[in-house]
């Protein structure tokens, strides 16, 4: 199972009411990694499940999925 | 039966000496570009004229007997003369002492493979396109398994890379090279994004490889962007690849996708998707295999209705197991989800917000339940893991349980994350082949491309081979099929993808299979909407050069337009298996 120091990349995104730029700076905050605002309202990053829980109050994270090339098997 | 019989000349080719031996009335019926295989055109009577090239010891003895009776003639070398004559003629050339081979012309294929005239790409006689575009100043980017960049397909005439940056996601940290640094490194065979797959390869010649003997790309005149994908962070490779474009017109193609999602456009990389597409910034992303794979459940419910689903879990290549199911259904809906184990154990899912961990054996089993905030549905998740090495028997024999406590609406949808993780045990009424466009395909900023049949028969080192279950035209069989979950039109279109030869990366793994890599030809045949993708990729570079500001609802209008409907196909204006239509690239263009 993974641990709350496992890290994991995700996609993040303000609640309403609170900013990109309080995003970011609560992420490096949180020791994150491969902080990268991709769009407005979209914030890419590495972290920590614990470090990224810190920003539960302020943002959603989703988690990133694996994808696979389309080619039948 | 009648059976006529004729002599060939010895030092003429055998299609030469057969179509001498043809009435002038039957030459004149053949005359079609590729009878026979020869290049056949008129003379300004109107007459069907051949051309043939003339190997000889004098070409001045070869000039003078022609005299009059030729339409045509070029000296190509100190000993060859390209000729163009009646047929007759020719084969009348091979008695000259002084010449020692004639031989007619053939018709090259000239384009990608027998894709392109099916989106309408047709070559005319001399092999030249059908329309202009070919799309000069438009970036194509590529997400992919890497490239092989010493591959002809990627560079230009005079033998430069036409690529313009790489990003590499798969080192740590990610890297970018340019040109030059691509140029210096790959002079050696080799070098940053190198394609140990052969996926990416064979997608980005498809969608923009240069002339390469008888194969083309869709757009061999754009630039390349180029991204070699961890397949995880995606949304950073596309955004990547815009933020390079700039102001440029861009097109990106995503062969790539999973099911791990609510497939109802909300996802958050299918809304980034929406963010970052605008007037000259198209995303292209193949539909999804998934049609036959059982993945997918879904059905309308009513109160106290119950049902289960067994499943087996399939074992990875590192001998675990590990899947995820998720089911969906609107918020004013109750269902309870149950999983019950190969040896009878049930789980029930805790209440809502909540999410449970129990073992069975070396298994690990998680089931929750949550508010989808996105569209207002409730999403019920079940893990199942394997820490450990796990038997045959533990994988098999697992089962869902559904049970509809209230519905309004009443719909359940439930997938797999993607293939090759688990399948739904068939026979069962709610396994379903709809609804397997998977994600990001099934969001609202790109466009979606499902595969129909372009060829049957291909040449590979192992000989030559077949698809005997495949019907030219007909829809891909294992091409995914629609509407999404809250019922949108997609797939958009269709494309070909099966058996689609483009090129081969020399060291990939799929150079070794002999029955679809022709090493010689560093020439691969590959099968999927991965394939059907790159073409309508590169059609999309095409409609950009020629208005550079398309944006996807542009791009989709003029599809709308201009796509081939035919028996396949049927009428109407949308349908779930090919969406509007087939593509058809020059009637776009013209739309």
């Amino acid at each position: 199972m993974p641990g709350p120091h496992d890290e994991l990349d995700v996609l993040i995104e303000p609640m309403p009411g609170h900013t990109i730029e309080e995003v970011v700076q609560r992420l490096h905050d949180a020791g994150a990694t491969n902080v990268d605002v991709l769009a407005p309202g979209f914030v890419s990053a590495r972290g920590t499940r614990e470090g990224l829980r810190s920003l539960e109050s302020i943002a959603i994270s989703h988690p990133k999925v694996e994808k696979a090339p389309r080619r039948p098997r | 039966m009648a059976t006529e019989a004729f002599r060939l000349q010895p030092k003429a080719s055998i299609s030469l000496g057969v179509q001498a031996a043809r009435s002038p009335r039957t030459r004149a019926r053949l005359a079609a570009p590729r009878a026979s295989g020869l290049t056949a055109m008129a003379d300004d009577q109107g007459r069907p004229t051949t051309a043939a090239l003339v190997e000889t010891r004098d070409v001045n003895a070869v000039t003078d007997h022609l005299g009059d009776a030729v339409v045509e003639v070029e000296q190509l070398s100190p000993s060859i003369l390209s000729v163009q004559a009646d047929a007759s003629v020719l084969v009348g050339l091979s008695a000259l002492r002084e010449v020692r081979r004639v031989q007619s012309k053939k018709l090259a294929q000239p384009h990608l493979d027998l894709a392109l005239p099916d989106i309408g790409l047709r070559a005319d006689e001399l092999g030249a396109r059908p329309v202009p575009e070919d799309g000069t100043d438009v970036l194509i980017g590529i997400v992919d398994s890497g490239f092989d960049l010493s591959h002809p397909m990627f560079r230009d005439a005079g033998g430069r890379l036409r690529v313009e940056a790489l990003l590499d996601q798969t080192r740590t940290p990610a890297a970018e090279f340019t040109t030059e640094q691509l140029e210096q490194a790959w002079a050696g065979g080799t070098g940053p994004g190198n394609d140990e797959d052969g996926h990416g390869t064979h997608v980005a010649a498809i969608a923009a490889g240069s002339r390469f003997g008888a194969l083309e790309g869709v757009a061999p005149g754009a630039r390349l962007l180029l991204v070699k994908t961890d397949f995880r962070n995606t949304d950073q490779a596309v955004a990547w690849v815009f933020a390079k474009a700039g102001n440029r017109p861009c097109v990106i193609n995503l062969s790539l996708g999973h099911h791990f999602g609510a497939h109802d456009g909300t996802d958050v990389e299918e809304r980034l998707h929406g963010q970052l597409t605008g007037p000259g910034k198209i995303i292209v992303i193949s539909a999804g295999n998934e049609r036959t794979d059982d993945l997918h459940i879904g059905a309308s419910f009513v109160p106290q209705q119950t049902d289960e689903v067994l499943f087996d879990l399939q074992r990875q290549p590192d001998g675990q197991a590990f899947t995820v199911l998720t089911l969906w259904h609107a918020r004013e809906d109750r269902f309870t989800i149950s999983l019950r184990t190969p040896l009878g154990d049930v789980i029930t899912e805790p209440a809502l917000g909540n999410g449970s961990t129990s073992t069975f054996g070396a298994a690990s089993m998680t089931v929750s339940q949550q508010r989808y905030q996105p569209s207002n549905l409730i999403q019920h998740q079940i893990e199942v893991e394997f820490g450990a090495q796990a038997s045959n028997n533990d994988l098999r024999g697992w089962s869902v349980g559904i049970r509809c406590r209230t519905a309004s609406i009443g719909r359940l949808d439930g997938w797999f994350l993607n293939s090759g993780y688990a399948t739904f045990r068939r026979p069962h009424p709610l396994i379903e082949a709809a609804r397997t466009v998977g994600l990001p395909a099934t969001g609202a900023g790109g466009l979606t491309v499902a595969s129909h049949v372009s060829r049957t028969t291909w040449h590979a080192d192992a000989g030559n081979m077949s698809d005997p279950d495949s019907l030219l035209g007909r829809s891909s069989v294992f091409s995914s099929l629609g509407p999404t979950r809250d019922g949108r039109a997609k797939p958009d279109l269709s494309a070909p993808g099966q058996r689609l030869q483009a090129a081969l990366s020399h060291e990939s793994r799929r150079a070794g299979d002999t029955r679809i890599a022709s090493i010689g030809d560093r020439l691969l045949a590959l099968a999927g909407t991965s394939m059907s993708a790159p073409m309508v990729t590169g059609a999309v570079a095409l409609l950009l050069q020629q208005k550079p500001d398309r944006d996807i609802a542009d791009i989709q209008s003029v599809l709308a337009r201009s796509v081939r409907r035919d028996a396949h196909t049927g009428p109407a204006l949308w349908n779930p298996i090919y969406g509007m239509g087939k593509l058809d690239v020059v009637a776009a263009l013209r739309a």
